[in-house]
């Protein structure tokens, strides 16, 4: 049984006073003592029916954009209405706010007239990316004479949603092998006959198909479409959020390091037009099953879901990066570009690589955060045609802005 | 925000605090000054002679003084002084003054032939009835003044004192002293209502009726309505401090605001308990009795009715057929209903119904003011409700009462669904001639969790069939999810995990949680915007 809070000890005691007259108002059957009576049941059952409908009458509603990026200040408006005829004498808000919000909470004591509504602001700016929850709003009211304990009612929350840092990338070198895409390649493997880039003489070799007839006609001679060499990137960014495969002791800035590499990637993707796919095996914080699988799309609206994503995603005890691989293995086709966001490069994900790397899919990898024996994973990598990169901070990603 | 201020520093905000304690203190000195009073009118029906307005004078002077010492004495500023010292010095103040007062109500001229008694015997002459009984008043006013002043002291939220206690890190355990004095104005209460009933007790023989107007009970109301603006008063004062101490922006204007309705409340509760019958000529069992009577002879009249009907139906019957109407005998007409007797029979009474139904509201308000501060106490005290639980006979009580009230409760809401049913049932012939619908309107917030889950999933659906994507009957939600998906691929993701929450939501049976509902409607709106667009491009 839990003890008596202040207020209802002296809620007993009150009671024992009005049973006190009562008692008293039975046996004299005198006037004052039922006035007294009446005005002390009275004070005590409307205060407690007044409070009790005012605060059941209270609603509130917050409204604020939910979704920004980090450094983004975010205004919120609490609108606070008392449908009740009633007012609430006194009402403290409490609106929780998670860490990092560059406030810790949002309160404020104030008086709320009979339908009457009250609108609050307060400023949030979130350093950090991630999946905020923001309230719920605590209500703290009670009656005028304090017989009775605080009412406290719970508010729903809501949602806040901060988008990775994204590094804006120029040239991240990622490899692709699948022709005729909008992406302009050097080598002339890739030439893309819907993309003619100028004229010339014919010469012993030349395909026929090439020939520009209405040019042959207007000069004269055989003239020859050039075709410029063209590839489409179709990107996977796998991005390996296992706690086990980064440094153990600096596994949080290493892995939000790598959500930021993943982010940047995925950006850049994005603004080339080409498809963009993602996979991780973190913990989503709504609870999606691991691995979170993002398909292959192209556009703008593609990117806020990846983006979206990549907010919510935690590090988690998950499964390791090789087995993420094998699992998406069958399912990417040939050409694609399998960007490996990682802390660790195994053995075990050397020969899943490998085996990507012969079914026709292009492979990068991605080391974040402090890495041992980098320079052996760069020869082995090296030997299997894989490109590998260690990004220790985000000003190390400059090397793909130039 | 613009009527919100931090936590005071200005002047203003001082002398509303000197304001509000010296409030405070008067409301102590007028409660302690119902007691005195109570107590001489007491004491002066065993000492006529007593005079009245000088230990009323002398109560609210002593009163004053003691809530300055202890203020003084709080302070630690006691000039040099030893607190016993001060104390001692206090009393033989106030019992000289009290004696001289005494004198001054006399005249004079008595000190000078009881000097000449004191030197005969000082105990005997000294302390006479009447400066006897002063001094039992002034140590009942002094020493319930003390207390208030005390209990006060520690509940003063003084800006500079409450930024010394956050400095030290300590806070002043301020809801006890609160709790202290209300248990101070309760015990004064009661003792209040003792000299009422003894006043009363005394007074019964020479009483030809009730309401006899004794100014103590007077007292004891403008004790009672004092107390509760005090408690009232210092529930603020304690709130104050609570969120000044937690650096809490604070309305501006609370303080007055709080007033007003506080003296609002008491107004209205002040009329209200004047207004409520406070006499009553049947007794319970008459008024019991009386329903009783009024209910049979109801039932009785319809019955009657019945009868009357059924005979002159069959009369009618009878001359169809040609034949005589047999000679049926005619139902008795009900006895009029006589009210009980009223006790004491009050000569010259205006209405005896009137009479009767203001027994009946008396005795339901008492019941009901019995039986609500039982159950209080009760939900209170829920130590007394399991060991009342375990006593055998009382068990089955409980038990009996809970069927009962289940079964009532369970009457009362088909009633209530019944009447509503029926209401509508009138209402939409109406509405279908007027082409109207319904003008219900749901509250999606009163809802709960899961039907809030379940409300955004059939919005879904609504919409969904409005821009062409109906759900066939034959269609579970997840193939109904597919084909939407197929359809608006952007928010492929939202409508999948929609429709996960609602299957949980309709056919689990674990609870739903309130933060499911918000994401279930960033779902429901990124759906409806993608539906939208849909409508658009088309």
């Amino acid at each position: 049984m839990l003890p008596l809070s202040s207020d209802e000890v002296m809620g007993v005691k009150y009671l024992y006073l009005v049973f006190f007259l009562i008692v008293a108002a039975a046996l004299l059957q005198a006037d004052a003592v039922l006035t007294a009576l009446y005005l002390l049941v009275g004070a005590f059952a409307i205060g407690r029916w007044w409070s009790q409908r005012a605060m059941a009458g209270v609603q509130f509603k917050r409204a604020f954009t939910n979704r920004v990026f980090p450094g983004e200040k975010v205004p919120v408006r609490l609108e606070v209405t008392n449908t009740s005829r009633l007012p609430a004498i006194w009402l403290q808000l409490r609106d929780s706010l998670p860490v990092g919000m560059g406030i810790s909470q949002f309160q404020e004591v104030v008086f709320l007239g009979g339908r009457q509504t009250r609108v609050f602001e307060y400023v949030l700016q979130p350093y950090r990316r991630g999946f905020y929850q923001i309230g719920p709003l605590s209500l703290y009211s009670g009656d005028v004479l304090g017989l009775l304990d605080t009412q406290r009612r719970e508010g729903g929350a809501d949602h806040l949603t901060v988008y990775p840092k994204i590094v804006p990338l120029t040239k991240p070198d990622l490899p692709s092998r699948t022709p005729i895409g909008s992406l302009r390649h050097a080598h002339p493997i890739y030439e893309d006959p819907s993309r003619v880039f100028g004229k010339r003489d014919y010469k012993v070799g030349d395909s026929l198909r090439r020939v520009d007839w209405k040019s042959t006609a207007a000069l004269g001679r055989l003239q020859v479409k050039q075709f410029e060499p063209s590839i489409s990137l179709e990107t996977l960014v796998l991005l390996d959020m296992c706690r086990a495969d980064f440094d153990a002791q600096r596994w949080v800035d290493a892995t939000e390091l790598a959500v930021v590499v993943a982010a940047s990637l995925a950006n850049w993707v994005v603004a080339q037009k080409q498809s963009l796919a993602l996979s991780t095996n973190g913990k989503d914080p709504l609870g999606a099953a691991a691995p979170i699988n993002v398909p292959m799309r192209k556009g703008r609206a593609h990117l806020m879901r990846v983006l979206d994503v990549l907010a919510r995603i935690e590090a988690a005890d998950a499964m390791p990066c090789d087995e993420l691989l094998r699992c998406e293995r069958p399912r990417l086709p040939w050409g694609t570009t399998v960007a490996v966001i990682t802390g660790k490069v195994s053995d075990a994900l050397f020969d899943e690589l490998f085996a990507a790397q012969r079914a026709g899919v292009n492979s990068v990898i991605v080391m974040c955060g402090p890495v041992s024996h980098v320079s052996e994973v760069r020869r082995r990598a090296h030997r299997f045609g894989i490109a590998a990169y260690h990004i220790r901070s985000e000003r190390e990603m400059d090397a793909w802005r130039r | 925000m613009s009527d919100m201020k931090t936590p005071p520093e200005d002047g203003l905000m001082r002398e509303r605090f000197v304001l509000s304690a010296l409030t405070r203190h008067a409301l102590a000195v007028v409660m302690a000054l119902c007691l005195a009073l109570a107590f001489i009118d007491l004491a002066q029906r065993l000492m006529p002679a007593l005079p009245v307005g000088l230990l009323a004078g002398f109560s609210v002077v002593v009163s004053i003084e003691a809530m300055y010492a202890a203020h003084v004495l709080s302070r630690g500023s006691v000039y040099g002084r030893s607190a016993a010292t001060y104390r001692f010095t206090e009393w033989v103040v106030i019992l000289v003054s009290l004696k001289l007062a005494l004198y001054a109500a006399r005249g004079f001229d008595q000190l000078w032939f009881d000097l000449v008694a004191w030197q005969k015997d000082l105990t005997l002459f000294f302390m006479d009835g009447e400066y006897l009984a002063g001094i039992v008043l002034m140590l009942i006013v002094w020493s319930t003044s003390t207390l208030f002043a005390g209990n006060l002291a520690d509940l003063d939220a003084d800006p500079g004192a409450l930024e010394a206690e956050r400095a030290a890190g300590v806070r002043t355990e301020r809801a006890s002293s609160r709790q202290r004095l209300a248990e101070q104005i309760f015990l004064m209460g009661g003792a209040i209502v003792v000299m009422m009933i003894l006043a009363h007790v005394e007074l019964a023989p020479t009483l030809t009726g009730f309401g006899y107007p004794d100014p103590i009970s007077a007292y004891a109301m403008i004790y009672f309505i004092a107390g509760l603006s005090l408690l009232a008063i210092t529930q603020f004062t304690l709130l104050r401090a609570g969120w000044l101490w937690d650096r809490l922006p604070i309305a501006h204007g609370l303080g007055q605001r709080w007033m007003l309705y506080m003296a609002i409340f008491l107004g209205a509760l002040i009329a209200l308990s004047l207004a409520l019958p406070t006499g009553y000529s049947v007794g319970l069992l008459g008024v019991i009795g009386y329903l009783i009577a009024l209910i049979a002879g109801l039932i009785q009249t319809l019955l009657f009715v019945l009868m009357q009907l059924i005979f002159v139906i069959g009369s009618l019957l009878a001359s169809l057929f040609g034949a005589q109407p047999p000679e049926a005998p005619r139902p008795m007409a009900p006895p009029p209903i006589e009210p009980p007797q009223l006790v004491p029979a009050e000569p010259g009474a205006p209405d005896p119904l009137w009479e009767i139904l203001k027994s009946l509201i008396f005795w339901a308000i008492f019941i009901t003011i019995v039986l609500y501060s039982l159950s209080q106490l009760l939900q209170l005290r829920q130590d007394w409700l399991a060991k009342l639980r375990q006593l055998p006979g009382l068990a089955r009580l409980f038990r009996g009462w809970r069927w009962l009230w289940a079964q009532l409760r369970g009457a009362g809401r088909k009633l209530v669904a019944q009447v509503v049913e029926t209401v509508r049932a009138l209402r939409m012939p109406v509405m279908a001639q007027q082409g109207r619908r319904p003008s219900g309107f749901v509250n999606v917030r009163r809802m709960s969790p899961r039907q809030q889950v379940v409300f955004f999933y059939l919005a879904l659906l609504r919409r969904g069939s409005q821009q062409g994507y109906e759900r066939l009957a034959s269609q579970t939600p997840y193939e109904y999810a597919s084909r939407l998906t197929g359809a608006l691929p952007e928010v492929s993701e939202d409508v999948s995990a929609m429709t996960a929450e609602f299957v949980e939501a309709r056919y689990s049976a674990h609870e739903i949680a309130t933060s499911r509902v918000s994401l279930v409607r960033r779902y429901w709106e990124h759906i409806k915007a993608a539906l939208r667009n849909a409508r658009r491009r088309s």
